[in-house]
């Protein structure tokens, strides 16, 4: 675990910066840097900011149509040649429709084939056809697969480089488009089998990634203004697991809460809830997450609110549960209209300024 | 390091009579059936002429090294014809002769489904379709990069059923890869019984024209046949090409013929000595 406590620039309160497109403007950079590096696209190429390095590098630019068991088969040869093939599609298609392709042309060899899922969760507006609410739990059932999960321009940015210095298969669960920026590039490190205090407190313990890690801030600060003192801990690397983090801040909470943009079922708050039932502390555990359902097609805001993502909600299971499940008054403060989510998607706001 | 064009292909088989090595990996195959009780002897059968010819005349390997950078790539997508490509291993000196009695045993390098663990087995076949897609990435390397290796995937009838293969076809065209051979072998068999009455996957020929590749259709049981195609079979027209190859399953073992359950054979020192006995006195025809 870090301490990155002086290297979140986010209060939790009012909005955050924002900042378009990390991913696509680093890769294509990194590409410039590394020769190596090829693109692959399966039919969604400005979906998924590739056409940016398609633009920049076109010789290292591979259509491969509408067909991604396929792209994972032809990303494994490039990389059985000593190419670094990032291979690029929605979260739902590369995991759902390649699982097998996976496991045995990239994962059993471990090759240095790196996954780029875009749109996980209910990031993507699309409905259940095109959220991936279970890619985590077949990555993380995928011997020598790395994961990392992430939603937040800084992190986002130095992914990149991360996955092409990990020798072997990384999933890069991303959210795309519109980021915000929670912190401070010149002091946060994103690396592999880490763990990131966000902030500190004595009653919840609430451990996060990718998109929710916003939501916890958010959640946290409401937490504070009711008296409940609140840590924030931010996993991106969801497989390597930092185990001795978790287990630090379950030690240090009277409540232990999870926030998933996933189901329930196989995400981090499983991942979590394995490391704390092995060892031996006794900590109340609550998981926020899609419970056991599909997504459904609406706009973000929409869909936080529907699977009480929302941080008011958050705050309030969370006070809840401290409280021994008693429902408490609580103040939010919480405007729904704040996310300011209602156009993320498929709108205008997805277009480069 | 080894230069390409320094290596003679088919390595220390290259000046020995085709029609003998072919005799003897036929040798090998029952040999390691036999040891394990059983195996993908059929398989070993039909596709003995068209292993041959690739390891022996077309292949540039290197046994000692067998992550040689420049090496030819031979995929084999249908991990259950193992047992032939082990045969052709066997003689080029990737191992010792006496592993072939290791065939599927516990804790041996030669499993019953080809993988990687084996040196020099290119990828881990067995889930059907996996092998072109690879083949492909590995002949857009090539291109891209000016590696002189040529790719080879072997394939069956029955793998042609899965979608993946279709794509990857597809793809291959588009990417103009004519560095890249495909092979499959049609047998006309697949576990649940005969290929038409299974599902719709005929005529096969036709379909890989359809998809705009150069298509060569063979008798994939006769040794004359075999070389006088493979020899010359990568035509820098910036299309892959397929060579569909018509075999028999367990060809050359009556025991065998004219049986649907030949996917996998139960095989004990009894079947050995007669198939032994038809394989010795098709070595006397031959001579």
């Amino acid at each position: 675990m870090i301490d990155a406590t002086s290297a979140v620039i986010y209060s939790g309160k009012d909005k955050a910066e924002t900042k378009m497109k990390a991913y696509g403007h680093k890769l294509a950079e990194v590409g410039k840097i590394n020769n190596n590096i090829l693109c692959l696209s399966a039919d969604l190429t400005s979906q998924t900011e590739a056409d940016i390095f398609r633009s920049a590098h076109p010789e290292r630019f591979l259509s491969m149509g509408m067909a991604e068991q396929n792209m994972i088969g032809v990303s494994a040869g490039l990389a059985r040649a000593g190419e670094i093939p990032f291979a690029h599609s929605f979260a739902c298609f590369i995991t759902r429709r390649c699982f097998d392709q996976i496991a045995m042309s990239v994962a059993y060899p471990r090759l240095n084939v790196k996954l780029v899922a875009m749109m996980p969760g209910i990031s993507s507006p699309g409905g259940a056809s095109h959220q991936a609410i279970d890619d985590l739990a077949m990555m993380r059932a995928t011997p020598n697969m790395n994961i990392i999960d992430l939603g937040e321009a800084t992190e986002v940015e130095q992914a990149v480089s991360l996955a092409v210095e990990t020798d072997g298969p990384v999933y890069l669960r991303l959210r795309r488009g519109l980021l915000p920026v929670l912190f401070d590039k010149t002091k946060f490190r994103l690396e592999l089998k880490q763990s990131y205090l966000l902030r500190r407190g004595n009653d919840v313990g609430i451990i996060t990634s990718g998109l929710m890690t916003e939501r916890a801030l958010q959640a946290a600060a409401i937490l504070e203004e009711n008296g409940i003192s609140t840590s924030v801990l931010h996993i991106p690397s969801i497989k390597p697991l930092d185990d001795e983090g978790i287990l630090h801040l379950a030690s240090e909470c009277k409540l232990l809460l999870t926030l998933d943009n996933h189901s329930i079922i196989g995400g981090l708050g499983s991942a979590v809830a394995e490391v704390v039932s092995e060892s031996r502390i006794k900590v109340p555990f609550h998981r926020i997450g899609l419970r056991d359902v599909y997504g459904k097609a609406a706009s973000n805001a929409y869909l936080y609110r529907y699977f009480e993502f929302d941080p008011d909600q958050i705050a309030s299971v969370a006070a809840q549960r401290l409280e021994g499940d008693r429902v408490v008054e609580f103040k939010t403060g919480w405007d729904v209209n704040q996310a300011g989510d209602k156009e993320t998607g498929w709108g205008e706001d997805w277009k480069d300024k | 390091m080894l230069k390409y064009d320094e290596v003679r292909p088919g390595g220390v088989a290259a000046d020995m009579p085709l029609d003998e090595l072919v005799l003897d990996m036929k040798r090998s195959v029952i040999r390691m059936t036999e040891a394990a009780g059983g195996g993908y002897i059929s398989q070993g059968f039909c596709s003995a002429e068209v292993m041959a010819v690739i390891f022996y005349r077309l292949l540039r390997l290197d046994p000692a090294n067998p992550e040689w950078k420049q090496r030819d790539r031979f995929l084999l997508s249908v991990g259950h014809y193992a047992i032939a490509v082990y045969a052709a291993m066997e003689k080029l000196g990737f191992f010792d002769e006496e592993m072939l009695d290791t065939y599927s045993a516990d804790g041996s390098a030669i499993e019953m489904i080809g993988s990687e663990i084996t040196p020099g087995f290119e990828i881990t076949g067995g889930s059907l379709a996996q092998g072109l897609s690879q083949g492909v990435g590995l002949a857009i390397a090539a291109k891209l990069r000016n590696h002189p290796w040529r790719t080879i995937v072997y394939m069956s009838d029955g793998e042609l059923e899965e979608g993946q293969t279709w794509e990857a076809v597809m793809v291959a065209k588009h990417h103009k890869l004519d560095n890249l051979l495909a092979i499959v072998d049609v047998n006309g068999v697949q576990a649940d019984g005969r290929i038409e009455d299974v599902t719709g996957i005929l005529p096969i020929a036709e379909k890989w024209h359809a998809f705009g590749w150069n298509v060569l259709e063979i008798d994939g049981n006769n040794l004359d046949t075999v070389m006088s195609t493979l020899q010359d079979c990568f035509i820098p027209n910036g299309k892959p090409t397929i060579i569909v190859a018509n075999t028999i399953m367990g060809n050359g073992i009556t025991q065998l013929h004219g049986k649907l359950d030949v996917h996998y054979v139960k095989w004990s020192k009894e079947n050995s000595i007669q198939a032994l006995a038809e394989l010795a006195r098709e070595g006397v025809d031959n001579s």
